[in-house]
């Protein structure tokens, strides 16, 4: 692995909440980023991944562990002299400053001096496609506009890391795929470590170069995309990863499984008797035609159109599976009511702990 | 941070304790005369000197804590290790400093078991000077670096040391006065202690007494002050709130020049409501005039007492009341009601159980600004009052009068502080934290509902007269200026201005011959000092409770609310009781004027800065700090820019408070340092109406020059738009 740039080392986070008292907002959590790597933390909103991002920044101290960037022990050190960039949710441009000044305010702190500080200001706006942009005022720009200012202000200054807040959930869906592919072009071509924090498990899929995903002030699992897909840990991060079904089933023999009524060829390693939880992507179910009454088929309860692909959800015995299938190739789609055969892949199957 | 602050400030420290005279000077610091009696002369030593030569060993303990200081800043020591000691040894040099200045008085010991102790001293001292002061404040900064070192406020010095310059002012010039007074009243005359006294005090039947309820004799002046302020809140608020109604929920068309009403007890000294009452209602005012010439009854006093005072404060408070409630009305939600009136509700039901209800806060906070404001009032009451007697008012003739009783002074601001105070706690009870204002970022996109019929015609039948009597009343303070003498001989004339205002050109020059010039350029040059002070410290204090966490955030945020229901009368006893003697002995100075004036109008600009930058979005601070923006360049660059209107607000508010205020500067105030007010107060008290008439409305035009001096000076807010809530730009 690369040389570490960020690591957490059991970092926690309490808060007294009005209610239930002393809460944990991050509670453990242990992580290290190598040197140019990105990084998301996923989840649901409320468990601790912004608090985490704000603990790395400095704008929250942890109540317990350690946070050091490039080596160095940051746990007590200020925002300012952590050397992070951070681009905020609302962008948090100054307004009563320009385009050109909001980037250079950063340097000018550091009071560099005025060539300098041109040719930085004027190259990084370039960098972001806002050449001619410096005597704007936030105000006057579009949103895309004014997250490329909040980027390119973040990076002015050459910081060690780079630190992403929900940049683009104020963006509307479009804008968002265009801004998050920006993102992670400019995070490749200048090679900075960059931890960034979404909800939003397509963006994180399509930007990180590793997914933390975060459930409760906790890490989950980390890995990388197709990892956390095609192997859930738990059923929290095979739910909040795409869709996907749950089943249950019984353990026949070592190399047999029942599930609805269905043998499965699955070696489990698990004990004849007992129950598995199973994991299975609504692409991975294989449908064709049956007749009525026929075993191991279940009946069509939803058709939903969507173009490439056609939704199902089918009840399969006691459960409700969604399962999906190109049309392209494959005839005629099922009607609502019909029964369906389901085809499971025992490869395609994932077992979960 | 290193121990680079800490040698400069020991270094400064040493400084005023080797090179400027330890004691406070009779004549100052300007003539230059102390320099050459810095080590031989007992007035102007050096603090050392002191020390050595004229034998004041107890400043000794105070250096080494300096000297201690300065060797750890330079001895080679981690940060946390040169921080404990730092702050260790400077705390306990801020100690031995109180105690010695506390122990040793004017007349040697200060206590009788000192004396015991130490046997008899023969040495005293004086007030501190340049040089104790000097050594104090770096003491401060001393510990504030210590304490940043070891990681308090986020190891930032900066905050360190704006919080320890807070803290330490506020307990100084608020704190210490008011509990230096609450201990006053347990006091006799030479200052031993004597509880049954207070006892004796407070039970007076001239502050309880309630003979006026079954004939004979008036009621205690605390029944009096009660009645009156109750009044006066129940009134005003009313007022307002019709006032506000109309502003905001009707189509009446003068809605703007209403709004005028608001800006008019800002600018006008308190009294002139008093005044101008008296014009029209006193016994040559014109109602009299005209019944003795039409009818002729004779003229009577009725003004003179309750109606009087009760009348003018409620001319003089309705438009602080209205400028409460326009808030709170705009502030209840349109949508809200709209939301009402789909669930079938009708205009009125929706204006009883909606809008009023949501309203409620805003109601007891106007009523609470009209309660303190009406106890806290010396003016009217001093001009109107005649024998109805007010807490405020009876305090002052205890200190200025025949009595010269500072314990019964003492005893009356306790029992007049408690009523601020019982109000300002009840309120919070009642009210607590809630309101139901809902003003946020996201547009509201709901029309206010208009009143009901019924409601805006009462408003429009009580509001719309008394705005017109206001206006007629400020009229008459304007017109009273440029006749002979009111009442008896309405020739026109300038004979007033003149004799307040007149300049000579002689051969020497010009000369300032009127006789207000004096009183007019000390409030002009005070409250000019003032309101930077005012508007810097209360901003400051604003941004480190708004955007720093600390310890004890809670607590001081606390006291310095408290501080603004105490009364001006109150304050300004309390300081001409904890000022006139050692340690700090500036009773009579001007410095102990622009301190009342700092401390007192503080709050307001501390409570202004805090709203406006809880409006600022945090995430605009935490963008310059990982921008490596320390926290000064933080509050500089983007900060204050945004602040803008909070500042104009302060500074002006800082300027006017300070040249209007009458309560509290009565008592400090001195035939060197005259005020424009006192002045003012005592032609009137003299019944030299066209003069202290003229004099008004000079300020009030004073006071309009000012404010638009400061608005060009300071500018506005450089936006594109204008945002309610300003973030870090959205589209």
């Amino acid at each position: 692995m690369a040389k570490v740039s960020i690591r957490l080392s059991g970092v926690s986070k309490r808060f007294d909440h009005t209610v239930k008292g002393e809460v944990y907002a991050v509670r453990d959590v242990t992580l290290a980023v190598a040197e140019g790597e990105l990084l998301t933390l996923l989840g649901p909103s409320g468990c601790g991944k912004s608090t985490t991002l704000r603990m790395i920044a400095g704008f929250e101290e942890p109540d317990a562990g350690t946070i050091s960037i490039d080596g160095k022990d940051v746990t007590h050190v200020l925002p300012n002299r952590r050397g992070i960039g951070f681009v905020f949710q609302n962008y948090a441009l100054f307004p009563h400053l320009s385009v050109f000044e909001n980037v250079a305010y950063a340097l000018r702190v550091q009071g560099k001096d005025e060539a300098s500080i041109k040719r930085d200001v004027t190259g990084v706006l370039g960098l972001v496609g806002l050449a001619n942009y410096e005597r704007q005022q936030p105000h006057q720009m579009s949103g895309g506009e004014q997250q490329r200012v909040a980027l390119a202000r973040a990076v002015v200054f050459q910081p060690k890391v780079l630190l992403f807040d929900e940049p683009l959930s104020n963006l509307d869906a479009k804008l968002r795929v265009e801004m998050r592919e920006q993102i992670r072009s400019l995070q490749k071509r200048i090679g900075i470590t960059t931890v960034y924090v979404t909800h939003d498990q397509e963006e994180a899929m399509a930007i990180s170069d590793r997914i933390a995903v975060m459930e409760r002030g906790q890490i989950v699992q980390d890995g990388t995309a197709p990892d956390l897909y095609y192997k859930p840990k738990t059923e929290f991060v095979a739910r909040f990863i795409g869709r996907t079904n749950l089943l249950d089933g019984r353990v026949l023999s070592a190399g047999e499984v029942e599930v609805e009524g269905q043998r499965l060829p699955l070696s489990t390693g698990r004990p004849v008797g007992s129950t598995v939880r199973l994991v299975v992507r609504p692409e991975m179910i294989d449908l064709a035609a049956a007749n009525p009454g026929e075993p191991g088929t279940g009946r069509v309860l939803q058709r939903t159109f969507l173009g490439e692909k056609t939704d199902y959800d089918i009840q399969f015995g006691n459960t409700r599976i969604q399962a999906c299938r190109s049309d392209a190739f494959r005839g005629a789609a099922f009607d609502v009511g019909a029964p369906v055969r389901l085809k499971f892949d025992p490869a395609n199957i994932h077992l979960l702990a | 941070m290193n121990g680079r602050a800490a040698l400069l400030w020991s270094l400064a420290g040493l400084l005023g304790a080797m090179a400027l005279p330890w004691y406070a000077l009779q004549e100052g610091l300007g003539t230059g005369a102390w320099l050459s009696g810095l080590w031989s002369s007992e007035d102007y030593a050096d603090g050392v000197a002191q020390m050595a030569v004229h034998g004041r060993w107890w400043l000794a303990p105070v250096f080494a804590a300096l000297l201690w200081c300065l060797v750890i800043a330079v001895l080679p020591l981690k940060a946390e290790r040169r921080g404990m000691l730092l702050a260790g040894g400077a705390a306990a040099g801020i100690v031995l400093f109180g105690l010695q200045a506390f122990a040793v008085g004017l007349r040697g010991w200060t206590a009788g078991w000192l004396v015991a102790l130490f046997g008899e001293m023969e040495q005293h001292q004086v007030g501190i000077g340049a040089g104790a002061t000097l050594v104090l404040t770096a003491l401060l900064s001393l510990l504030a670096i210590g304490l940043a070192l070891r990681g308090a406020f986020g190891g930032d010095g900066f905050v360190a040391g704006a919080m320890t310059a807070v803290t330490a002012s506020i307990l100084l010039f608020t704190a210490w006065p008011i509990l230096h007074i609450l201990a006053q009243a347990f006091q006799n005359g030479d200052g031993a202690w004597q509880p049954l006294l207070a006892v004796q005090r407070l039970a007076e039947a001239k502050i309880w007494s309630l003979r006026c309820l079954w004939g004979g004799g008036g009621c205690g002046v605390f029944w009096n002050t009660l009645v009156l302020a109750l009044c006066c809140g129940i009134g005003s608020t009313a007022l307002g709130l019709a006032f506000a109604l109309i502003a905001t929920r009707t189509d009446f068309r003068f809605k703007k020049t209403l709004r005028v009403l608001t800006v008019l007890p800002i600018i006008t000294p308190p009294f002139v409501i008093g005044l101008a009452l008296i014009l029209v209602f006193g016994r040559s005012g014109l109602v009299n005039q005209f019944l003795d010439w039409g009818f002729g009854v004779a003229s009577t006093r009725w003004i003179y007492g309750f109606p009087g005072v009760f009348l003018a404060q409620l001319f003089a408070f309705t438009p602080v009341a209205f400028l409460v409630l326009i808030g709170v009305v705009e502030g209840v939600s349109p949508t809200l009601e709209e939301a009402s009136q789909t669930l079938r509700a009708n205009r009125w039901d929706t204006f009883v159980t909606v809008s009023l209800p949501l309203m409620r806060p805003g109601l007891a906070n106007a009523f609470l600004v009209g309660f303190i404001e009406s106890i806290a009032d010396f003016g009217n009451p001093i001009v109107l009052g005649g024998d109805f007697g007010v807490l405020s008012t009876e305090i002052y003739f205890a200190v200025v009068g025949a009595q010269l009783d500072y314990g019964r002074a003492a005893a009356l601001a306790l029992v007049l502080l408690s009523l601020a105070l019982g109000a300002f706690f009840l309120q919070r009870l009642v009210v607590g934290t809630r309101s139901y204002a809902t003003i946020s970022g996201k547009g509201d996109s709901g029309l206010p509902t208009p009143l009901p019929k019924a409601a805006r015609r009462a408003a429009q039948w009580v509001a719309l007269p008394w705005a017109g009597f206001t206006m007629i009343l400020y009229g008459f303070v304007f017109v009273g200026g440029f006749v002979k003498i009111w009442g008896r001989d309405y020739t026109p004339t300038l004979g007033h201005y003149a004799k307040a205002f007149a300049i000579e050109r002689t051969p020497e020059g010009l000369i300032w011959s009127g006789a207000a010039w004096n009183s007019f350029w000390t409030t002009v040059e005070l409250a000019a000092i003032a309101a930077p002070i005012t508007a810097g410290l209360g901003l400051l204090a604003a941004w480190l409770m708004v955007r720093q966490r600390f310890a004890g955030r809670g607590a001081l945020e606390f006291a310095t609310m408290l501080s603004f229901a105490v009364p001006g009368t109150v304050i300004g006893v309390a300081y001409v009781f904890a000022f006139n003697v050692p340690p700090l002995e500036i009773t009579g100075t001007a410095m102990i004027i622009v301190l009342c004036f700092v401390f007192r109008n503080m709050t307001v600009g501390l409570r202004a800065g805090m709203a406006a930058m809880s409006q600022i979005d945090r995430s605009l601070d935490e963008a310059s700090a990982t921008l490596r923006g320390r926290a000064p360049q933080t509050l500089f660059y983007v900060v204050m820019p945004l602040l803008r209107p909070a500042i104009v607000g302060a500074l002006v508010y800082g300027f006017v408070r300070a040249v209007t205020t009458v309560s509290a500067v009565v008592f400090l105030v001195t035939a060197e340092y005259d005020l424009a007010t006192t002045y003012i107060i005592l032609r009137v008290i003299n019944g030299d109406y066209g003069l202290a008439i003229a004099y008004s409305c000079a300020l009030i035009v004073l006071m309009l020059a000012a404010i638009v001096l400061i608005q060009l000076l300071v500018g506005s807010r450089r936006l594109g738009r204008r945002a309610p809530l300003i973030q870090g730009v959205r589209a």
